[in-house]
């Protein structure tokens, strides 16, 4: 589904670059004085926030620091949208607004990796690890950025599994792999004797997600309070943590205030929806609108009325009884917190988060 | 009833020694011919001080232009004593929310007005309220063309104030439109026109306008003149001139260059005294454009949806407990106290 997507980006980004074509795209530009890169971004590409685009194109020359721009430097100007045109050295071939990162390639396993971290992950959980998104999604690439970042003795790897419910039981309980990610934190001071709050031990947060429900338009459902989920159900895909529901006094589960579905996969959920089988589904904003545009349910699924479910940020954890639980989540931390310094993090999260604005 | 303590309220008035102050905390019913001004004259012997009147009484309002609708009841709100703003024990330095405002933007963001300004004291108590709070910080930077990239585009900062918000269904490509989520509005920002006393240009609808030498200082929005149904500069119908500052615009004013200075009713009734022009130069009661005031976060960050969120619910929940409108009111009041 993704896919068609996809054909409709690469379909308009040939028209433009058919458009492009005929007149030359890009080339090189050489600073005047009093130039800044936003004044040449905005005269290039009408809009001064393709800065970004140029300081990356020229990094060699500019080097880190944007303000480091000197008159008589030669910068190139990437051919973006169609803009700009009429330079020296423009090219006439078609070229691609952004490189499209590659979808990920996992690389068959052996029996060495038994020494490594083990990392544990699944797919379908479009835009943070979904293994047809650009280099596994979002943060399967902040994970290996990371852990590359970090680059513990041992080596690591990253393994999907699709079985969302067999990630904290019994994959990572029995240390059969060491840490997983993505996972929402529950409030462990209010909420101790949660699974995992008794169970697990989390990193930072490495996103931060509103938790939405999600109604079907032709029998909508608001949520402004507790008493609005009396005798509903909701659904939640298997697998994904539902402390959201019963944390903060709800206890909508623990009371049986509602009663909860959790088919396979979140396109289930969905399905359960406009099916009538459930009233609400309980997603991400980013996956239920993803999942909402892929399934074409644009007309049907909307966002309840009133409040979210809640925030969430996710993050990465290891089983409290693993005895290197601590040093390697340690490793991990470490290595995004040198990312998060040096960058790397942020135009990680930049590239994926532009793409997914772009799609909605 | 109603009726019964307008007139009241009239009597007292006109008993009042020059100066002083009429009843407040009341209720007042329009009558016939009513401005928001004039009612202001009578009740705190000051014109300007419409803006209090506005803005506690903002959902009457909505669709009315400044002369009333007969009937429509009002409440006069007294000029708040107390300026000291709210404990804000989550404002810590270091703190892991970083909110950049530019400063010297009185009574908004300022770091010398009680609070920091009315903008910044709002922001501040939103958070305070906010469903899963995290501790924050003010930062201050002059420098506003550095805000959007890179401070807050590259993440330096998190959440930018105050900003208006343009008009981007007409340009969909400017940097905040593309690359920002807007809060719910921080505040309502009536734009006025600001004549000369002594000429007889006059606003109430849009055909009154056309024609006109408007000044606004360069570097303002001016999406307000060309919306769908103006298009102003677009169809040539106005003429804008665009100086370096209002001092300048308000100079063209003077000197009969142009015909009316457009700016916020705030910055406009503070220039006006600041330049010795008060009397020489009225703002025309019915505001040209209702702008607002927003708050922005980078769509590419990583808690862009859930700081924006943090910020609205505690925004709404201000709204509710009433006050949101205590915070405006005594801001209000300093200012007009200020000019005074």
């Amino acid at each position: 589904m993704r896919n068609a997507i996809g054909g409709v980006v690469l379909l308009l980004a040939g028209v433009l670059a058919g458009h492009s074509q005929a007149q030359g795209c890009g080339g090189s530009y050489v600073v005047q004085r009093g130039d800044s890169l936003t004044l040449i971004a905005a005269s290039f590409y009408q809009d001064a926030g393709k800065w970004t685009a140029i300081h990356s194109a020229n990094i060699d020359q500019i080097g880190e620091d944007p303000n480091n721009l000197r008159a008589g430097m030669q910068l190139r100007l990437r051919c973006i949208d169609g803009r700009p045109t009429g330079l020296e050295g423009g090219t006439t071939a078609p070229v691609l607004p952004l490189a499209a990162a590659a979808p990920l390639v996992v690389a068959p396993g052996n029996a060495a990796t038994r020494r490594k971290i083990n990392i544990l992950t699944g797919g379908d959980f479009w835009p943070f690890t979904d293994r047809a998104a650009p280099n596994g999604g979002m943060l399967a690439e902040v994970v290996q950025a990371a852990m590359q970042s970090a680059n513990p003795t041992q080596g690591f790897a990253i393994h999907w599994v699709d079985d969302w419910a067999a990630h904290q039981e019994p994959l990572l309980s029995n240390a059969l792999l060491d840490i997983g990610f993505p996972w929402l934190k529950p409030e462990c001071a209010n909420d101790p004797e949660s699974y995992g709050c008794a169970n697990l031990l989390y990193s930072g947060s490495m996103f931060e997600v509103l938790m939405l429900l999600f109604v079907d338009k032709s029998r909508p459902m608001a949520f402004q309070s507790d008493a609005d989920m009396k005798g509903k159900t909701l659904c939640r895909p298997a697998g994904y943590p539902t402390f959201m529901l019963d944390q903060r006094g709800r206890n909508w589960l623990k009371n049986g205030v509602i009663t909860l579905k959790t088919p396979q996969s979140p396109g289930d959920c969905l399905r359960l929806l406009v099916e009538g089988e459930v009233d609400g589904v309980v997603l991400n904003e980013f996956l239920g609108r993803g999942k909402i545009k892929d399934m074409g349910l644009g007309d049907r699924v909307a966002v309840a009325e009133g409040k979210p479910i809640s925030i969430e940020g996710m993050h990465m954890v290891v089983h409290r009884s693993h005895p290197d639980g601590p040093a390697f989540l340690a490793v991990f931390e470490r290595g995004l917190a040198d990312i998060r310094a040096n960058g790397r993090y942020q135009s990680i999260i930049e590239a994926h988060m532009s793409r997914v604005w772009a799609g909605f | 009833m109603r009726g019964g303590i307008a007139a009241a309220i009239l009597g007292i008035g006109l008993m009042l020694p020059q100066g002083a102050r009429a009843l407040c905390d009341v209720t007042y019913r329009v009558q016939p011919g009513d401005t928001l001004a004039k009612v202001a004259e009578t009740h705190y012997d000051d014109a300007e001080e419409w803006t209090l009147i506005y803005y506690a009484n903002q959902s009457v309002l909505a669709g009315q232009g400044q002369t009333l609708i007969a009937g429509s009841d009002l409440y006069l709100p007294c000029p708040a004593e107390n300026p000291v703003p709210d404990a804000t024990p989550l404002r810590q330095s270091g703190a892991e929310l970083t909110l950049l405002t530019a400063g010297g933007d009185i009574p908004f963001a300022d770091q010398d007005w009680p609070g920091g300004g009315m903008i910044t004291e709002l922001v501040n108590a939103a958070l305070e309220l906010s469903p899963s709070p995290v501790p924050y910080e003010i930062v201050w930077e002059p420098d506003i063309s550095q805000h959007l990239e890179p401070l807050l585009g590259r993440k330096r900062y998190d959440v930018g104030f105050p900003w208006i918000k343009p008009d981007c269904g007409l340009t969909p490509e400017v940097t905040l439109c593309k690359e920002f989520h807007f809060s719910e509005a921080l505040m309502d920002l009536p734009v006025m026109l600001f004549r000369r006393a002594d000429s007889d240009v006059r606003y109430g609808e849009d055909a009154d306008i056309l024609g006109k030498r408007l000044c606004r200082p360069m570097g303002r929005f001016t999406h307000d003149l060309d919306r769908a149904d103006r298009r102003w500069l677009a169809d040539g119908k106005i003429s804008l001139t665009q100086p370096g500052s209002p001092e300048e615009c308000f100079a063209l004013l003077m000197a009969g260059a142009v015909d009316a200075v457009s700016l916020d009713v705030f910055e406009g009734a503070a220039k006006i005294v600041a330049m010795g022009l008060r009397g020489q130069v009225v703002p025309i009661d019915q505001p040209l454009s209702r702008e607002a005031l927003y708050a922005v976060i980078s769509k590419t960050h990583w808690r862009g949806t859930t700081h924006l969120y943090r910020l609205n619910a505690g925004l709404a929940k201000l709204r509710e407990s009433g006050r949101y409108g205590e915070i405006v009111q005594r801001h209000l009041a300093l200012f007009w106290e200020a000019l005074k």
